[in-house]
């Protein structure tokens, strides 16, 4: 029972170690895309600009987990601040067309390497909600598969849908909000 | 609120004040465009510093002046008598 104990301890401290060696491997890769992210969300003429600032805040903080925290805070404003630059979609046709402009002109900037593993994280989602719901024939019902796929296959669909309707929804709220301000502005 | 500082950056703000980055920045963007903030950058060779240049945010005396206002609207007794005997 002890040279058990002694191997789990073994192979669970060299585990940790692999995982830590990862982190800390992918950590830095991670911040740099989410800056390429708020990057991506600000107006052309601003993204020099914050390029520079943000490299500099990044490295700021010595290391590389603060650094991703931080990389992520930096995308939130980014997308606070390109929310407050940009105009609301004038029709519903207009905000359809530019969320699929959108959708494509970011999976044009993509790295291959993202690109790829884009296509490898969709098609092991699908392969999964596929084995789920051969499961769900058998062991489980139909709603309870269905929702474990689409808890596996939302985020990546999810991710390219949502960012965009997100942004073009809060965008209309914000100016539906100024409009009927500047209205009651005006009737005082 | 302290004495006037030449000039800080956006992570060194941030550690004084512990505003998060997400709420940070776009707060100096507005402020800048306000005219509350002035910004600049640093003065120094990326190449002899080995990193790229902060941006150093300053407060103008408009901004100063309007803040010291927003200040004095938050605790209005500062300055005065809270109560007499």
């Amino acid at each position: 029972m002890a040279i058990l104990n002694v191997i789990a301890l073994l192979i669970g401290s060299a585990s940790s170690k692999i995982a830590a060696d990862e982190a800390s491997a992918w950590l830095p890769v991670l911040s740099r895309w989410l800056l390429d992210l708020a990057l991506s969300r600000l107006p052309s003429d601003q993204t020099e600009r914050f390029r520079e600032e943000w490299t500099a805040d990044l490295l700021d903080y010595p290391g590389a987990a603060s650094r991703a925290i931080r990389a992520l805070g930096i995308c939130m404003a980014a997308w606070k601040i390109g929310l407050a630059n940009s105009d609301p979609a004038s029709s519903p046709r207009e905000a359809i067309s530019a969320y699929f402009k959108n959708c494509f002109r970011y999976y044009q900037s993509m790295p291959s390497g993202d690109r790829l593993a884009m296509w490898t994280s969709s098609l092991g989602a699908g392969i999964a909600g596929g084995i789920s719901s051969y499961i769900s024939r058998n062991y489980m019902s139909p709603l309870v598969a269905f929702g474990i796929s689409v808890a596996l296959i939302s985020p990546m669909s999810g991710y390219f849908m949502g960012r965009t309707l997100a942004r073009r929804t809060l965008r209309r709220v914000a100016a539906e909000a100024l409009v009927s301000e500047e209205k009651k502005a005006t009737k005082v | 609120m302290g004495a006037p500082i030449a000039g800080l950056a956006g992570s060194d703000i941030s550690k004084a004040s512990g505003i998060s980055s997400g709420t940070l920045y776009p707060i100096l963007i507005r402020l800048e465009k306000a005219g509350w903030l002035s910004s600049e950058w640093e003065e120094v060779n990326p190449c002899e510093v080995g990193r790229p240049r902060k941006r150093l945010y300053q407060l103008t005396s408009l901004g100063a002046q309007e803040s010291r206002a927003a200040f004095d609207d938050l605790l209005p007794t500062r300055g005065r008598l809270v109560w007499q005997s």
